[in-house]
């Protein structure tokens, strides 16, 4: 009797976890600035153009991957939530595993947590509000932060950040990011922070950190700036 | 064959729950409460999970400088509030700019704060544990400081197996303390639940029916209020210049808008308003017979006054006390945990 319930059991662990042929994609974020990789796990990445920029943070939320074919809906990963960090190259990675056969021309994900999300109180893992991307004078997740300094920006230190969120009408951030894609194991998306930055005056707008018509503003614009060939 | 290992499995089940020691709670609604906007399920109430939030709600390792607890502006025995003090007191003797909340019946409360800038009870605590001039740290800080402690080791492993910290499980505990502050239990409850013995006095009975004439519309029973928002018609106080809801949400129509609180043990949460601006009962309900101040904004069942005579005053009043509850103030459930923190384990 307790054979055959061992047998039973590690039968279907086989069936589950080995047997069944997946479809593996590694998705590899990377940050530029322009054509250079903005790495930020040694340190602080100085823009390498006349800009007088510097970048010291940049953390992002992207969630709801999903897969298309012909425009249509294939796969989405369950529970798809991943926090993207400039210093930690391992949140860069996202190995996706859908069922096998999966052929996709076009993959999708949110950037920003959606608002239901952001009303079910504490959660964890990378929606943990210990990861520094929640804000606490008011409740939401921060779905994009970029800090750093700009000779141009008069502030203190000529810092600027940049906490882009808020989920609420009229000042959702969450913004949809649609890309081509050719290969189907592995997939580069790059983030532009010249696009981005270079969209902004940052002599007159350097602290955004509140949801608003600002944030929103500038969360279309950070949805514009992922792209899969370079 | 499938039955058993259903049995098996069941049972596994059952060894591996007792052996973590932990019970689980049911949470109780009172009699004709509506039902809780807290979801239950994904936060299950357990003894060791509520003793640990209420651990981290008197301890004052969540703030920067281990000098404020919850409870240094949320006292049990004044309905979870801070009496006497206008406005919320802080680390290095910073000074807030609203008054502390009476704290109660938070199950069925959707947003918080006066301005509702909370969405949820779970991260509710992260407002003070971040504000400077309140607890002025951050919850990375905080988990650091527990990983540390042996006290919190084993209040950890108790409530969840293993003695990990992290953000959620420390928020959902702090939640499941704060959930069990339910007050049902005054005059006013026993009235209704018809105890024998108990009724209302002939002035209390009349303050009864003037408070459902005038106040009942926003302090709608039984939480005492309808935890929405209003402008109550109080003048702006140009040193703190606070506009209420309009900075959560931009619109005009939400500024000098505040959360309506609970009337619930009101005779021990003085003083009133957002910024404590009254001391007395008697200086609120002197407010609304003759304070209103009109604003475009202001709510609509102010904006004729209310008028009551001297009598209808006391009666009002009378009513009121009959919102204290007793056994809710002084329940030992919710006091400081001595057990934990007069004999900690070594630290």
């Amino acid at each position: 009797m307790v054979r055959v319930i061992f047998c039973l059991g590690f039968v279907s662990f086989w069936v589950s976890t080995i047997a069944q042929p997946k479809n593996n994609l590694l998705l590899q974020f990377v940050p530029v600035y322009a054509r250079e990789v903005v790495r930020l796990d040694s340190g602080i990445f100085i823009c390498p153009d006349s800009s007088g920029i510097q970048i010291e943070t940049f953390r992002f939320y992207i969630s709801r991957v999903s897969v298309y074919k012909n425009e249509k809906l294939l796969w989405t990963e369950p529970m798809s939530f991943h926090l993207l960090d400039a210093a930690i190259p391992a949140s860069l990675k996202l190995s996706l595993v859908m069922p096998a056969g999966t052929s996709f021309d076009q993959i999708s994900f949110n950037l920003g947590v959606d608002s239901f999300t952001n009303v079910s109180g504490a959660l964890g893992g990378d929606l943990d509000p210990s990861r520094g991307m929640y804000w606490t004078w008011q409740s939401g997740y921060i779905n994009w932060k970029l800090e750093g300094t700009a000779a141009a920006a008069p502030t203190r230190n000529h810092e600027f950040h940049f906490h882009i969120g808020g989920y609420s009408a009229p000042f959702a951030t969450l913004t949809p990011v649609i890309l081509k894609v050719d290969n189907q194991q592995n997939v580069n998306v790059f983030v532009d922070l010249h696009r981005f930055l270079n969209g902004i005056d940052l002599k007159t707008e350097n602290n955004i950190m509140i949801p608003g018509h600002n944030a929103v503003r500038l969360a279309k614009k950070a949805g514009t700036i992922f792209y899969t060939n370079p | 064959m499938k039955k058993y290992v259903i049995v098996l499995i069941g049972l596994l089940w059952y060894m591996a729950a007792s052996l973590k020691g932990d019970t689980t709670v049911r949470f109780h609604v009172p009699a004709g409460w509506p039902a809780p906007v807290y979801d239950f399920t994904k936060n299950p109430p357990s003894a060791a999970k509520i003793l640990l939030g209420r651990a981290l709600f008197y301890d004052p390792v969540l703030s920067a400088d281990s000098t404020i607890s919850c409870t240094s502006c949320h006292l049990q025995y004044t309905a979870f509030t801070h009496v006497d003090h206008t406005l919320s007191h802080g680390i290095k003797g910073s000074i807030g700019t609203r008054n502390a909340p009476a704290t109660m019946n938070l199950a069925w409360s959707k947003l918080f704060m006066w301005d509702g800038a909370v969405n949820h009870l779970d991260v509710q605590p992260l407002a003070p544990i971040a504000h400077p001039a309140e607890m002025g740290s951050s919850l990375d800080s905080v988990i650091f400081r527990l990983q540390r402690s042996t006290t919190y080791k084993k209040l950890f492993i108790s409530a969840f197996g293993d003695s990990i910290v992290t953000g959620e499980r420390l928020l959902k505990s702090i939640s499941q303390f704060m959930l069990t502050l339910v007050s049902a239990n005054s005059k006013y409850d026993q009235v209704k639940n018809k105890v024998p013995g108990v009724a209302f006095s002939l002035v209390e009975e009349k303050g009864y029916s003037l408070f459902r004439e005038h106040c009942a519309s926003c302090h709608t029973e039984p939480l005492f209020t309808t935890n929405s928002f209003a402008n109550n018609g109080l003048a702006v106080d140009t040193t703190l210049n606070d506009y209420g809801r309009i900075r959560i949400t931009h619109a005009a129509k939400d500024s000098l808008l505040f959360k309506i609180p609970t009337l619930r043990n009101v005779e021990y949460s003085y003083p009133y308003m957002h910024d404590g601006r009254f001391k007395r009962l008697q200086d609120v309900i002197n407010h609304y017979t003759s304070g209103i101040v009109q604003h475009k904004t202001l709510s609509p069942e102010l904006m004729r006054p209310i008028v009551l005579s001297a009598d209808d005053k006391v009666d009002l009043l009378a009513f009121l006390l009959t919102l204290t509850d007793k056994k809710f103030l002084f329940n030992p459930d919710y006091s400081f945990p001595k057990e934990i923190f007069l004999n900690p384990a070594k630290e």
